[in-house]
């Protein structure tokens, strides 16, 4: 090793000896981390050793911690071996610099097992043949994929863990052969890969902030509680359950169907398939259900028209066209006052508002008004059981009251038997007293979620049937014109006709009749009216 | 609070059982006659015994003179169609609290239990 780094003229030439400067020469890369020395074709080698090259280098500014020592012996060992050839090695190199890492987002296995099933679950569907529409598959067979069921989506739920976030990393300067920094990039934290519906904890687990459908690229990954379908919901994109809003732009094709927690909007027609919304339900078009296709909507239904439908509306219907052969049952108000109620039957439990019930061909009819179905069976179950009760009620007081008068002295144990008896009938009496007052909050609350009113705008027609708590209505002939149907809380069913209010029997055949209860207000007991 | 029914008739015990349950009392544990009683005391240690006399294998006043020996404390009421006054006085002498003629109404059975429970808590 040199005591001193020796300057290139500093370097002793003795006579023979060649010149460096003229014979060498240094190249860098362009990041100047390799350093090249280049040797020109020499007569005699004399003098060119490890020390001269290495103080050349160093004259030309390489550091010498960099200078690769054994490289410079291997290039002198070259020139020795071929002295009139050039030559040229690289005998220093510098540090790069080490780039940080940015934050990779990894997708849970169970997120990934479920995205993958949806891509092949896409390839499967391509390569389907167009003129041979996929069936429905057979259920014993465990390895065919039920394109109905399995959900071209995935959707997540609050809290459900997405994906696991490695955080970014710093880089590590470099240097080049002449000692200049070379600056390292820090790795990116890529925190917008993620947007408020995700949150990531301190272990970098990423979970959902929010129920919803889940995108996920590299470059975004996100939830969104509007499942937004840009075409029809058939094979492409299952059956869909969805814990927010559903919006289809085009129909639903037969056998699919749509459960969403909050509103359901659909832009084309719906076949025979199964509606179900927690909130409200928007059919831009309709629905065409085939005698079998379900609309269930636990809010506000509105459609354009409902055909061949079974419907339970819990809330208001708005009908703007028709409700042909359907089954509906609407607990709120109906209004479908420019509608058409053609065949099949319609209960609805507030006032209705319809266009026109029945059709001129005489096309059976039926629609209820001012009923709740569901609560009156509950309610005469309760009657039921109450007189099961009142009569074993009857039974045990005879059976004491015969027991008590054959004894004329009692002994200990039948003492203890009347007792006994007693006790049953103040259990029956106590079951009987909480049926009464069960009954009673159902009679009001069908009396408070019922209002027997029918507005029909244009007319009834003939072979319509008109069921109001405790009457059907037969209409024998047309009734065209507006009228006003109403059933007070007491009294017969009366009409408004032409600007004249009589009672309904003067234009329908009006019978009693126990199909739906009528609650008479403030009577003791729950009784039909008929 | 731990209250041991001590009666031979299942519809005797549903009935105390039910007026028990209505004064808000859940821990209920029943036996047929004297010695199941006997039996279930160590391990159950009631705070208060309702007991009918005339039972078989061992009568309600055999069960109180051996539940007597051990047990000074917990409150027994007697619950019986023995009326007479010589009886009344011979269960009051083996070590009963208190003291309900069958037949009884619930409101009755009910003052009773309130009536002994107040007196032996004074007591004690």
């Amino acid at each position: 090793m040199l005591d001193r780094v020796l300057k290139p003229h500093e370097i002793p030439l003795s006579h023979g000896t060649c010149d460096l400067d003229h014979l060498l020469s240094i190249s860098t890369d362009s990041s100047s981390i390799r350093c090249t020395l280049h040797v020109a074709p020499v007569e005699s080698i004399k003098g060119l050793d490890v020390t001269a090259l290495e103080a050349f280098l160093i004259g030309r500014d390489i550091l010498a911690r960099f200078i690769d020592r054994a490289a410079l012996q291997r290039l002198i060992d070259d020139i020795t071996e071929t002295p009139k050839q050039e030559h040229a090695m690289t005998v220093a190199q510098g540090e790069p610099a080490k780039n940080g890492t940015s934050a990779i987002y990894t997708l849970t296995d169970s997120i990934q097992e479920q995205l993958d099933a949806i891509k092949k679950r896409k390839e499967a569907i391509k390569s389907e043949s167009t003129d041979a529409p996929l069936k429905s598959p057979d259920p014993d067979d465990a390895d065919v994929v039920n394109f109905y069921d399995q959900m071209a989506f995935v959707v997540v739920k609050k809290g459900d863990p997405i994906a696991y976030k490695t955080e970014s990393s710093m880089g590590t300067d470099g240097c080049d052969v002449f000692g200049a920094t070379i600056a390292a990039i820090d790795g990116k934290s890529n925190d917008d890969v993620l947007d408020q519906t995700i949150r990531v904890d301190g272990n970098g687990l990423c979970t959902a902030a929010i129920s919803g459908v889940l995108s996920a690229s590299p470059l975004k990954i996100s939830i969104s509680e509007n499942l937004e379908i840009k075409g029809d919901v058939d094979f492409q994109t299952g059956r869909i359950t969805f814990p927010g809003s559903v919006t289809v732009n085009g129909g639903v094709k037969d056998h699919f169907s749509i459960c969403a927690d909050h509103d359901i909007t659909i832009h084309a027609l719906v076949e025979c398939a199964k509606i179900e919304s927690l909130r409200d339900i928007t059919l831009s078009r309709g629905m065409a259900g085939k005698d079998t296709g379900t609309i269930h909507c636990v809010g506000d239904l509105s459609a354009r028209y409902l055909e061949s439908t079974i419907g339970v509306i819990i809330g208001n219907a708005q009908i703007q066209s028709e409700i042909t052969n359907s089954s509906i049952n609407v607990r709120g108000k109906l209004n479908a006052e420019q509608a058409v109620i053609r065949g099949g039957k319609v209960l609805v439990s507030k006032e209705a508002v319809v266009n026109s019930i029945g059709s001129p061909q005489g096309v059976e009819t039926t629609i209820a008004i001012g009923v709740l179905e569901e609560l009156e069976v509950e309610l005469r179950s309760i009657d039921e059981l109450s007189a099961k009760l009142e009569t074993q009620i009857k039974s045990m007081t005879t059976k004491k009251e015969t027991y008590s008068a054959s004894i004329a002295k009692p002994t200990a144990s039948q003492i203890e038997e009347m007792m006994g008896m007693d006790f049953e009938l103040q259990e029956y009496q106590s079951r009987l007293t909480k049926l009464n007052d069960a009954c009673k909050i159902h009679r009001e609350l069908l009396s408070k979620n019922t209002t027997q009113r029918l507005v029909v705008n244009k007319a009834i027609y003939a072979k319509s049937i008109l069921f109001l708590p405790g009457f059907r209505v037969e209409f024998k002939q047309d009734l065209v014109g507006e009228s006003i149907i109403e059933l007070g809380s007491v009294g017969q069913p009366s009409i408004t006709f032409r600007g004249q209010t009589v009672p309904l029997s003067e234009h329908a055949r009006v019978l009693p009749d126990e199909t739906y209860l009528r609650v008479i207000e403030d009577a003791p007991a729950q009784k039909t009216a008929a | 609070m731990k209250i041991l029914l001590i009666d031979d008739s299942k519809t005797m015990r549903n009935i105390q059982k039910s007026v028990l349950k209505q004064l808000g009392y859940t821990e209920i544990e029943e036996a047929c006659d004297g010695q199941d009683a006997l039996s279930k005391v160590g391990a159950f240690q009631p705070d208060l015994c309702l007991v009918d006399w005339n039972m078989p294998v061992m009568d309600g006043l055999t069960f109180v003179k051996n539940f007597r020996q051990n047990d000074k404390n917990t409150p027994l009421i007697m619950v019986t169609t023995e009326a007479e006054k010589s009886r009344v006085i011979e269960a009051i002498k083996a070590g009963v609290n208190n003291y309900v003629v069958k037949p009884f109404t619930p409101d009755l059975l009910s003052e009773r239990i309130t009536e002994t429970l107040a007196k032996c808590s004074i007591g004690s």
